[in-house]
């Protein structure tokens, strides 16, 4: 079977006929010492990527929302976002609703989001966005690579649904292919290279989904802290888990990276407990990690 | 020259057929009786049951044998680099496949086999090529990012550098990892021998699609989902009581 990208390499002239929209967003941010806030400092927005401005929170940061105007992604889409977040600056970026990815026709590309991020010393991105909902008939692909400088800390998460639960829409989508490296001060801390193929391969196998249908992961890197923390970080997030957990039919692992920080994964029957579990861990994480409480992200329609 | 005594005929398939039975017998003492990569949890927690074993085997092929073997298959293709020892694509290549694990203890896991592994075969010769992979290791190590050998890119390393078949040194990587799994399975379910033998035998064609499969995927395109199994090794250093180390 051949990977998303080799599908693009060997259909050069399918691939620029049927691209729906080749857009991009970059935003760079850099910290204010005078006001004491992160700054939307520069940024070139494409259609349908938008971000309508920075929104800044009682604690300095700047908040974003990320809107895709056009409502969703269609197979050919290919979008790419870049964001630079500079020296001390803090920055929270949500999504406006769920990352929707329609049905693709046969032939044409998966629908692709390639995402580059970079967060410079000391400062902190929180990547806190909706779940990605790939539709009956769907291909998603998603590349992301993330550097963190020394000291830069690091939240960001991710769900994946099953599909359109509400029109009992499971796992119907043909292929979503997940690609994540997080690199901290030069060398690769988190390797993640995920692909769901559920016509291919059953879901339900008991080392995949079993019974559960969303899949959530949550990095928590903060470069330079030793690791002897992050295992007490571990043990702590655990105990914080243990306690939500009996009530949520949701199963969670929490374990530290080979450096730099800590992965949290979920595997949940609904969505709701998905989202207030990462929403429990983000909020102790970064007040073991920073001393401060989490702000929830305000969201703007 | 009294140098690679294992190779003392080189050119032997009979010989060489007895020593990859030898490296690749899951009961090599290198350490994988120790270890359940996670199983132990999901049995405890009754979501691995005798009579879903085959099926969670099947899925474990697919992903977490598929993307072992494709590590297997490019460290074999190591050894037969004419510059001498490529230190730099052995380091990315074990770096890589360790980023790639979640779980703490089960990469701990497989980089202790690795290393036990090359440690074992090292003592049966003088191999030049492996004592270079073990001193790789050893050099690039510091306290945030220790460098460890995984067990599956050892297998294939050491494989290439005795002149194995590649095929078979994938298959056999396969075939004793899944015989650990099973193992691992008879000392935490109800499963008896019969059954084991049986389950065991029953992988056979998945082992060898997933070999096949491994052929033409690069490693840039090795994926791996197996959310389950890799919670169930996330979870286990806090089982209260543990048969394994993972």
């Amino acid at each position: 079977m051949l990977t998303f990208d080799e599908t693009a390499r060997l259909m050069p002239s399918i691939t620029r006929s049927i691209t729906r929209v080749n857009a991009s967003l970059a935003l760079r941010f850099e910290y204010d010492a005078a006001r004491k806030t992160a700054v939307l400092q520069a940024g070139s927005q494409e259609p349908p990527l938008k971000v309508v401005r920075a929104f800044g929170l009682e604690d300095g940061s700047a908040l974003i929302h990320l809107h895709n105007v056009s409502g969703g992604l269609l197979g050919g889409d290919r979008l790419a976002m870049s964001l630079e977040i500079g020296e001390n600056a803090h920055v929270q970026v949500t999504t406006t609703g769920a990352t929707r990815i329609y049905r693709s026709r046969e032939a044409v590309p998966p629908a692709t989001q390639r995402i580059d991020v970079r967060v410079g010393q000391n400062a902190c991105l929180e990547y806190l966005p909706d779940p990605i909902i790939p539709f009956a008939g769907s291909r998603f692909a998603q590349y992301t690579t993330i550097h963190l400088d020394s000291g830069a800390g690091l939240f960001w998460w991710e769900v994946l649904a099953p599909g359109r639960e509400a029109r009992d829409e499971l796992f119907a989508y043909d292929a979503v292919e997940m690609k994540t490296d997080i690199v901290g001060l030069g060398s690769a801390i988190a390797i993640e290279r995920v692909r769901v193929e559920p016509k291919l391969y059953s879901i339900a196998s008991p080392s995949r989904l079993g019974k559960y249908r969303y899949w959530a992961t949550f990095y928590i890197c903060r470069a330079s802290v030793e690791p002897s923390e992050w295992l007490v970080l571990e043990q702590d997030l655990r105990e914080v888990a243990r306690e939500f957990s009996p009530a949520a039919d949701a199963l969670w692992g929490i374990s530290a990276l080979p450096a730099h920080g800590i992965v949290c994964r979920c595997l949940a029957v609904c969505g709701r407990d998905a989202f207030a579990g990462l929403n429990k861990l983000w909020r102790a994480a970064k007040l073991s990690l920073y001393g401060t409480e989490a702000i929830p992200p305000r969201k703007v329609n | 020259m009294e140098t690679d005594r294992i190779r003392a005929q080189p050119h032997s398939p009979v010989l060489g057929y007895l020593q990859l039975l030898h490296l690749a017998d899951s009961a090599l003492p290198i350490g994988a009786l120790a270890h359940s990569f996670g199983l132990e949890t999901l049995v405890s927690r009754g979501l691995l049951r005798v009579s879903n074993l085959e099926v969670f085997l099947l899925g474990y092929l697919e992903e977490s044998g598929m993307a072992e073997a494709v590590f297997c298959r490019e460290a074999f293709r190591l050894a037969s680099d004419n510059e001498g020892f490529p230190a730099e694509r052995w380091r990315r290549l074990n770096l890589t496949l360790s980023a790639m694990k979640p779980a703490r203890e089960a990469r701990s896991g497989s980089a202790a086999l690795g290393g036990n592994f090359l440690m074992a075969v090292s003592a049966l010769g003088d191999f030049p090529f492996i004592r270079s992979a073990v001193e790789v290791a050893n050099k690039g190590s510091n306290q945030n990012h220790p460098h460890v050998i995984e067990h599956s890119p050892a297998f294939g390393l050491i494989g290439g550098a005795l002149e194995f078949s590649e095929e078979s040194v994938v298959l056999a990587y396969l075939h004793q990892s899944v015989a650990s799994l099973v193992s691992a399975c008879q000392r935490l379910m109800p499963l008896g021998q019969t059954d084991a033998t049986r389950i065991l035998w029953n992988a056979k064609p998945a082992m060898i699609e997933t070999a096949e499969r491994s052929q033409s995927t690069h490693l840039d395109d090795v994926c791996c989902f197996n959310p389950l199994l890799d919670w169930g090794a996330m979870e286990h250093p806090v089982l209260g009581t543990r048969l394994f180390i993972s």
